[in-house]
């Protein structure tokens, strides 16, 4: 299970902004994940990658995003941290990984990326080995070779490829100046949904104790990206996601930050599965099993309305699979604070800091 | 009243609006529906240049003037208005509150945890709903600005962006960063109240934010976070929801009535509610749910929106305004309006108001034809409402540049006024002209400006019924404006009262220190700024405009003459002669005189003024026979006449600065206890903190300065001027004698000077003096007026003299044998013949009903005996 962080913005942001500064930035989560799968593991630490699109259409840069990954953990990655300080974008996405399929090595780093899109996945499909056969079969040849790595998450990236083609959209030319429009890549996405829900019920037949699948996946052809909420359960909670927009991303004080509300605008859009901060009222929850999309500077939010779905908003979706799963963490009352379970950085004084002044 | 064009065409009562809105172009050819039913794009109009060529000519170029500005800290993202007050929400989790007769701020609405996005003032209940960041809906008594409820969603719903009351449904519905729409039924809330703050989006366990780090460190608290904080708490029932109620953010909701012979038939209301995903949603409420009736798509979000009889117009982020017919849910016209987002919409008469993220309003008629457009705000408009006063319409604009403005949009309408109002509104209109002129005395390139505006207050008190001329004075200088009003209630008094105030102004150019332009009056933050406001204009318009009320209905119990002089400001010049020639003409029979020329002490307390210093100027020249020398050269030969300044001036004081002429301090009047008694009570008012001895100083004792000291010859190191000459002035009191005064000075000069001897000449040129006046604050102008000022202001005045000098009023006491009195209009803060001088808005107001008191109480004075007033 894994930690991701989408930033869009009317006006580029600093990487170190999202990446290294905020008290709960994506390298504090691969460390500090309070939503994280594993309490027996608390730490993302099989890697991580960043993604950004570069502002100006440049002919010589293309229209794909930059991709930068390593399997180093992120908080031990000198490298992360300078490029973080030197790097602005107006599109980015975030990864922190700790595997749950595939082995540590760089092919299985998210974000995934081909052409002008670029894909992240944090959750898992389940008994992916028995429906990675179907995958196989039903994808054209092109994006069946296009799966470099051994996790669910790219073969997922794959299958969507596949049916953004089957849409009439070809994924391997440019996206253009306007993209290939946020109604049509939400389809493809609802459609991989379908496939992976479809195959997991065909596959699973005779066993009713199967565990749902947990697909929060997030897609971008640089100009809208769309972030799903998705769980195949009625009664389970989705792995965790969270939005906040508003007018500006401030730190008010080193390593605080706050979203500020000057207008009523989306200047400023974070999508994530844990919070960037601890100021409550600046997050919103995205809805289990539903569909959030960034078009332009506008957050739209659909249900995903299948057999999984809740009209009712107060029917309460259990955590038990999410607890056995170790999404939620127990409460726990403050205690003597220890410093032997942190990583190396924080516990030798190292962190940002040394890397900024 | 916030809301008028939301009422069905039955439910307009007034008058003065049914003429507003005029005959409902709409419908004015029968069977036609205005326009055809296809979508008409116009061509883009650029927001920061002209119209282009092809673009049609604006119907009316007419642009709302601007009535007042208040400048806040945070930038305003809502707005609502209640019959008193406008309310504006802020980024600063406040809510402010606003005086929309004085222009005063009148209260700060704290509690919330976030942004204030969104109000809604429903008058007939009083009640005011806000909206913000923190999730949180609360509700306040507008009357008494209190805290009622504080509502909150079991939901995650993140910011909350519109809100509404429905009357009919007696219920609240508010839109939500999450998508859902929810309600609150008003009627049964308080089944639903608690103190249990644990539910509260701010202190709810959250998985996230209630979860434990490396080691089960909990998550910190951010210190800098204000949670939002409530006294009764609602938690909405569950099933109060439409979730999803977009697939966006809902941004903005609208009331609407359908007039009764539209399909939807029956006299009901219904939600419009409009979202990211460009649809408006169009609600019912049926057996205490919300169920969609109708969705329009338009291609982009639906920032704002505003309901004009049948019609709906929408503002879109790209810049476009759509109308829907709410009769037949047809779009009928989409109109490219602005370059960017169209923030916020209003409506009002036959008008709409958009504004946009440039900061640019435009105005259009009901077919979005291009009224006007001008630039209201340094950024984003982020909010817009128009309001319904007694006899004026605003619009107001709120802000990213943390500016509140008020526009005036009466002239949009041909709607029927009385030809003389005395209201506020007025008074300001007829100020904000009275300061156009550039009336700065004593200067020949403002002559024109003067005569303008002495023609102009003649014209004024002529149309409020006064007998009016003006009253030409020796060489030509600016004349004096008389007007009088005539008694004219059924138990009118033989009191006769004379008003003496002068309209030219300091010259305000060449400092270009002032925030505003000095000659064009703006309205700031409850104050209004602009050379002369406080020092005269404003005061004397107060008087004026006081007399003239009571004039037009009858009530003037006593004869008000005005003498608004044009040389106040450079010594009254030709005053006195002009005023002795027409001595019988003006008045035999003044009882009182009374001005309105200076200033509180403080900014706190009311004062009036019962003395002022008289002055003296004097020029003291010393020349030599001998051109101006080269100090090389002839250095050392002579006397040099500087030198002999200096050392004269210097027999003037002593060396602790007491004045050395002799007899100087003699006649100064001994302090009586009563006056005594006044000083102390200026001091026992804390605020104020100047000492008696301070205070005596600067008012009843007299004073000597040396103002500045001129030398002939350019300006370098070597020269010995032939010619110095040093400017005088004293301030003298009461029993001071002007003649004695300067008398004795010019001797005691001279026989100093004999005795450098010096071959240097002498001369002492005595300028233009001006008695002291000392009133009798016992005397019943005083008492009446000090009693109107109690009734307005609710204390009692402090008594003050101040230590400047106004020429005229000793000299009309003596010339009408009347006993002056002073009541200062503004505050010490004015900055009178300053940069940036202003009036508060409340003085101003003030100011007029205490003269309105003081014109209807003051008694006749007994006639003389033996010349002593009784």
């Amino acid at each position: 299970m894994c930690r991701f962080l989408i930033f869009k913005g009317r006006d580029p942001i600093l990487l170190a902004h999202l990446l290294t500064r905020p008290e709960h930035s994506i390298i504090n989560q691969s460390y500090d994940s309070r939503l994280r799968i594993d309490t027996r593991r608390p730490i993302n630490g099989d890697g991580f990658g960043v993604g950004y699109y570069t502002r100006e259409a440049d002919p010589e840069l293309g229209d794909g995003p930059c991709v930068f990954c390593a399997t180093t953990p992120a908080w031990n990655n000198m490298n992360l941290a300078r490029l973080a300080e030197k790097t602005k974008s107006s599109m980015v996405f975030a990864h922190v990984r700790a595997s749950t399929a595939g082995v540590l090595s760089e092919t299985n780093c998210h974000p995934f990326t081909f052409r002008s899109l670029m894909f992240m996945h944090n959750g898992q499909i389940a008994n992916f080995q028995r429906i990675k056969r179907k995958f196989a079969s039903h994808m054209k040849d092109e994006y069946f070779l296009f799966v470099q790595g051994g996790t669910d998450s790219e073969w997922a990236f794959a299958l969507f490829l596949d049916c953004l083609d089957k849409l009439g959209v070809d994924p391997s030319r440019p996206a253009g100046i306007n993209g290939f429009g946020h109604e049509i890549i939400r389809k493809a996405m609802l459609r991989t949904i379908q496939y992976i829900k479809d195959w997991s019920k065909q596959c699973s037949e005779g066993e009713p104790d199967e565990e749902p699948s947990l697909l929060n996946f997030a897609v971008t052809d640089g100009k809208s990206v769309i972030v799903t909420r998705y769980i195949t359960s009625r009664t389970e909670e989705a792995a965790s996601l969270h939005f906040s927009t508003g007018s500006k991303f401030i730190e008010y004080e080193p390593g605080q930050y706050k979203m500020e509300r000057r207008d009523r605008r989306q200047d400023v859009i974070l999508v994530a599965s844990e919070p960037l901060t601890f100021e409550r009222s600046d997050w919103v929850t995205v809805p289990t099993n539903s569909i959030l999309t960034i078009n332009k500077q506008t957050v739209l939010l659909h249900p995903i309305m299948d057999e999984y779905y809740q009209a009712d908003p107060s029917v309460p979706r259990s955590s038990n699979f999410a607890a056995s799963r170790g999404l939620v963490s127990p409460i726990v009352e403050p205690q003597a604070h220890t410093d032997v379970n942190l990583p190396p950085l924080e516990r030798e004084g190292r962190r940002r800091l040394s890397i900024t002044v | 009243m916030a809301w008028p064009q939301l009422k069905s065409s039955e439910a307009t009562p007034p008058t003065t609006l049914s003429m507003v809105n005029g005959p409902p172009a709409l419908f004015a050819e029968p069977g036609a529906k205005g326009w055809p039913l296809s979508r008409i794009t116009t061509p883009s109009i650029d927001d920061d240049g002209s119209y282009p060529a092809d673009a049609k000519a604006p119907s009316s170029g007419h642009i709302p003037s601007i009535v007042h500005r208040w400048q806040q800290s945070k930038s305003i993202l809502s707005l609502a208005a209640s019959d008193g007050y406008i309310f504006a929400g802020t980024g600063g989790n406040e809510i402010q509150v606003f005086d929309t007769e004085t222009y005063q701020q009148v209260d700060t609405l704290t509690g919330h945890g976030g942004s204030v996005l969104c109000l809604f003032v429903s008058t007939r209940k009083s009640l005011l709903f806000s909206g913000a960041s923190d999730s949180i809906l609360k509700v306040w008594d507008t009357d008494s600005l209190q805290e009622l409820y504080t509502i909150y969603s079991v939901f995650d719903i993140g910011d909350i962006f519109a809100v509404l009351y429905s009357e009919v449904f007696d219920t609240v519905f508010f839109g939500s960063q999450n998508a859902s729409i929810q309600w609150c039924n008003m009627t049964t809330i308080d089944r639903h109240t608690s103190l249990d703050r644990s539910g509260l989006p701010s202190n709810r366990f959250s998985k996230f934010f209630n979860s434990s780090g490396p080691g089960g460190k909990s998550s910190p608290v951010p210190k800098h976070t204000k949670l939002a904080v409530g006294k009764t708490l609602i938690e909405l029932p569950y099933h109060n929801v439409v979730p999803y109620a977009h697939f966006g953010y809902v941004y903005c909701m609208q009331i609407y009535q359908p007039p009764v012979h539209t399909p939807l038939a029956v006299a009901e209301e219904y939600i419009l509610s409009g979202g990211g995903d460009g649809n408006v949603n169009v609600w019912a409420m049926r057996n205490g749910t919300l169920v969609q009736v109708r969705k329009l798509s338009n291609s982009t979000s639906v920032l704002c929106m505003t309901v004009m009889d049948t019609f709906l117009y929408c503002g879109l982020t790209d810049g476009v305004i759509n109308i829907w017919d709410l009769d037949a849910f047809q779009l009928i016209k989409a109109m490219q309006a602005h370059k960017e987002d169209v923030l916020s919409i209003a409506s009002y008469g036959n008008c709409v108001f958009s504004g946009s993220a440039t900061g640019n309003v435009r105005k259009w008629s009901r077919d979005l034809t291009l009224g006007s457009r001008w630039q209201c705000h340094d950024g984003l408009i982020l909010s817009t409402i128009t309001v319904r006063r007694a006899n004026r319409n605003l619009l107001i604009t709120g802000g990213n540049d943390d500016s509140i403005a008020l526009w005036d949009i009466r002239d949009t309408f041909p709607c029927f006024r009385p030809d003389l109002s005395f209201e506020n509104d007025q008074l300001l209109a007829s100020l904000a002209t009275f300061v156009s002129f550039r009336t700065v005395s004593g200067s020949e390139e403002y002559l024109a400006d003067c005569r303008r505006c002495a023609t102009f207050l003649k014209s004024l008190l002529k149309k409020f019924g006064a007998v009016s001329h003006l009253i030409v004075t020796e060489n030509n200088r600016n004349p004096i404006v008389y007007g009088r009003f005539s008694a004219n209630a059924s138990d009118k008094t033989d009191t006769t009262v004379l008003f003496y105030g002068h309209y030219d102004v300091i010259d305000s150019s060449g400092s270009g220190k002032w925030e505003t332009d000095p000659h064009s009056m703006a309205g700031l933050n409850g104050y209004l700024y602009g050379r002369g406001v406080s020092d005269n204009k404003g005061p004397v318009l107060a008087a004026v405009f006081a007399a003239a009320e009571l004039f037009q209905v009858g009530k003037l119990r006593t004869n008000v003459v005005f003498l608004i002089e044009g040389e106040e400001e450079c010594g009254s010049l030709g005053f006195q002669a002009s005023v002795t020639a027409k001595k019988d003409h003006i008045g035999p029979d003044i009882d009182w005189i009374l001005l309105s020329n200076s200033y509180w002490l403080d900014d706190e307390v009311p004062c009036l003024n019962y003395g002022l210093r008289g002055v003296i100027h004097l020029t003291v020249e010393i020349n030599s026979d001998r051109p101006d020398l080269h100090s090389g050269v002839d250095g050392g030969i002579d006397r040099e006449p500087l030198m002999d300044l200096t050392k004269l001036l210097a027999k003037l004081t002593d060396d602790s600065g007491r004045v050395l002429v002799p007899g100087f301090y003699e006649p100064v009047r001994p302090i009586t206890e009563a006056e005594e008694r006044l000083y102390e009570q200026i001091g026992e008012n804390s605020s104020i903190g100047l000492s008696k001895e301070l205070l005596m100083a600067k008012w009843r004792l007299p004073s000597l300065t040396v103002h500045a000291i001129v030398v002939s010859g350019p300006p370098n190191q070597t020269i010995i001027p032939h010619k110095a000459t040093a400017t005088i002035s004293l301030r003298i009191v009461p029993d001071q004698d002007n003649d004695v005064v300067s008398a004795t000075l010019q001797q005691y000069l001279d026989s100093q000077f004999a005795s450098f001897k010096s071959r240097n000449h002498l001369s002492v040129k005595l300028n233009r003096q001006a008695d002291a006046w000392l009133g009798d604050p016992e005397n019943a102008a005083f008492k009446t007026l000090a009693n109107a000022v109690k009734e307005e202001w609710g204390s009692d005045p402090l008594y003050i003299r101040e230590g400047g000098t106004i020429p005229a009023v000793r000299f009309l006491e003596k010339a009408f044998d009347a006993p002056a009195a002073q009541l200062p209009c503004g505050q010490a803060s004015d900055h009178a013949h300053l940069d940036n001088e202003r009036l508060r808005v409340v003085n101003l107001y003030k100011a007029k009903n205490i003269w309105r008191r003081a014109f209807d109480e003051l008694p006749s004075r007994a006639k003389k005996v033996n010349g002593v007033e009784t």
